[in-house]
């Protein structure tokens, strides 16, 4: 039984076609991961802490705000690990990169597919970050939340724009060194701007955020382009 | 004879090695087999008319008058698979099925379950299934044919199909490839590449020869046993049949040779031994000539 596709649903079609797999449960599959592997770095600070409240028999809030400031860069440079997963372009010689050449669509599937990797990136880094915030807030444990969130949300999705230049490098394990390089150098960024720059919740956070926005798609467009001039077809 | 494929002055140069200019026609309704040695271009020429590479100069036609590979109407006709890493190496039967029904119109689910059957392949909708990565290159190679042949699709283009199966499975395919051309009232076609002819001489109807990034031979098979003859003799007598041939093996006590039939009468004044070659020893004895004058 054979059925026609719907070109109205073309991309999560063009997800499904990439990945042999569902969006939203990929998306989910994404959060878990970052959750458990920022839980896992903060094994050892937390386990600081505790023996510190233990010994002292009171939360110390100097280590809380330590803590917390702590937290964000790990989670931001965890969250920023997603964009590894941006590395892959599916050139010819790798595993499905012919089967992608020969599908309905071809190369617009594949930009299709892109920007719903691009997506489900941004969507799985918001809410990793949203829930750490959520339970850093309800423990008590880290200075404005609200602050937090904001400022990794905001220079998660500046990586994410960086990162897709990335695509215009052929070899994974260079575009692998570049994108874990950026990602580190963002998190120290944001974590210099939060902790003693005195980031704030303004209304130049929308110019950040329109900023951000330019980059991912010029990122994705140049990128796009130059994959399709160079390495798509050649 | 309607052709599905029409190939003119197409060429294709990557460092240290170029491609073209190739002119060849694959017949309507028949199977045809793309053989050379390793590095003459098979991969690439095929690569060329599926769409994944992109050609330097030249023109291909397909079913007579489309000339645009990514017309979606073409993708559906044209079935295509490598003979390695043609699907993710992560996925698993069921991601391949998903993948399969969304990227063609016309591929069949419960074909590709029944042909999974017939290859001795997992069920795809079972809960636990091994990925790709974890099959043997022969399980590999079923999986990527059970895929396209589950489409309905008017030409099979596959590149390799038999280097990974056992004996058995290499029959199967090439019953396959007769069950596949007797449909659709003979508009079906088939042309696959091959470096080892005598595995899949059975569902062969028309050859083309490559050589270094060139076709030297093409014709049907029966056409081409005519066309040329088997020598074989004493080593005494090789001198003398040496002019006449045009590639041969010699040893101590014998030779062994082919020749055009043109040169029978000639042959038959020699001491040897005239008969009609198989497929094998057809494309061995032309490549062999083939090498030979890239050498001089």
């Amino acid at each position: 039984m054979m059925k026609k596709n719907n070109k109205n649903s073309s991309f999560f079609r063009a997800y499904k076609i990439y990945t042999g797999d569902g969006f939203f449960r990929d998306v989910l599959v994404l959060v878990s991961w970052v959750l458990g592997m920022a839980f896992g770095f903060f094994m050892v600070p937390l386990i600081a802490i505790i023996r510190n409240v233990i010994e002292e028999g009171a939360f110390d809030e100097r280590s809380a705000v330590e803590f917390s400031g702590a937290s964000m860069g790990i989670l931001l440079v965890v969250v920023g690990f997603l964009n590894l997963g941006l590395c892959v372009n599916y050139e010819k010689k790798m595993p499905g990169g012919k089967f992608f050449r020969t599908v309905i669509g071809g190369f617009t599937t594949y930009k299709t597919a892109r920007y719903a990797f691009v997506l489900q990136t941004i969507i799985a880094e918001i809410f990793a970050e949203l829930i750490w915030c959520l339970i850093y807030g309800y423990l008590n444990i880290m200075e404005d939340p609200k602050k937090v969130f904001l400022a990794v949300f905001l220079y998660s999705l500046f990586a994410v724009g960086i990162s897709s230049f990335a695509m215009m490098i052929e070899r994974m394990d260079i575009k692998f060194i570049v994108i874990s390089m950026l990602t580190m150098v963002i998190a120290i960024i944001c974590f210099i701007h939060v902790e003693f720059l005195g980031f704030r919740v303004s209304p130049l956070c929308i110019a950040f955020f329109l900023l951000d926005l330019a980059v991912i798609y010029a990122g994705n467009s140049i990128g796009l382009s130059f994959y399709r001039k160079h390495r798509w077809n050649d | 004879m309607e052709n599905v494929i029409e190939i003119k002055g197409v060429t294709k140069s990557y460092k240290g090695f170029k491609l073209g200019e190739i002119d060849v026609e694959i017949p309507m309704g028949f199977s045809t087999a793309l053989i050379g040695a390793n590095g003459a271009g098979k991969t690439t020429l095929l690569d060329i008319i599926c769409g994944i590479t992109v050609k330097k100069s030249g023109e291909i036609k397909y079913f007579g008058e489309k000339t645009d590979i990514d017309d979606e109407e073409l993708k559906n006709k044209i079935g295509y698979c490598s003979s390695v890493d043609f699907f993710p190496d992560n996925w698993n039967l069921k991601n391949v099925m998903t993948a399969m029904e969304l990227g063609f119109d016309n591929f069949d689910r419960k074909r590709f379950k029944e042909l999974c059957k017939e290859f001795k392949l997992e069920d795809p909708d079972a809960k636990k299934q091994k990925k790709i990565a974890k099959l043997s290159d022969g399980n590999k190679m079923r999986t990527y044919l059970a895929a396209v042949l589950a489409r309905d699709t008017d030409v099979l283009i596959l590149d390799e199909p038999g280097s990974s199966l056992d004996p058995l499975a290499r029959d199967l395919l090439c019953d396959m490839f007769r069950e596949y051309l007797a449909e659709k009232d003979g508009e079906r076609s088939v042309l696959f590449s091959t470096h080892n002819i005598s595995d899949m001489e059975n569902a062969t109807d028309y050859v083309i020869l490559m050589a270094a990034g060139k076709i030297i031979e093409t014709g049907f098979v029966e056409d081409l046993k005519q066309k040329y003859i088997l020598v074989h003799g004493d080593a005494e007598n090789f001198e003398r049949a040496k002019p006449f041939m045009i590639s041969y093996t010699k040893s101590r006590s014998s030779f062994e040779g082919i020749a055009l039939s043109d040169n029978v009468d000639m042959l038959g004044a020699v001491d040897t031994v005239l008969e009609m070659p198989t497929l094998q020893q057809l494309c061995v004895g032309i490549l062999r000539k083939a090498e030979n004058d890239e050498e001089k």
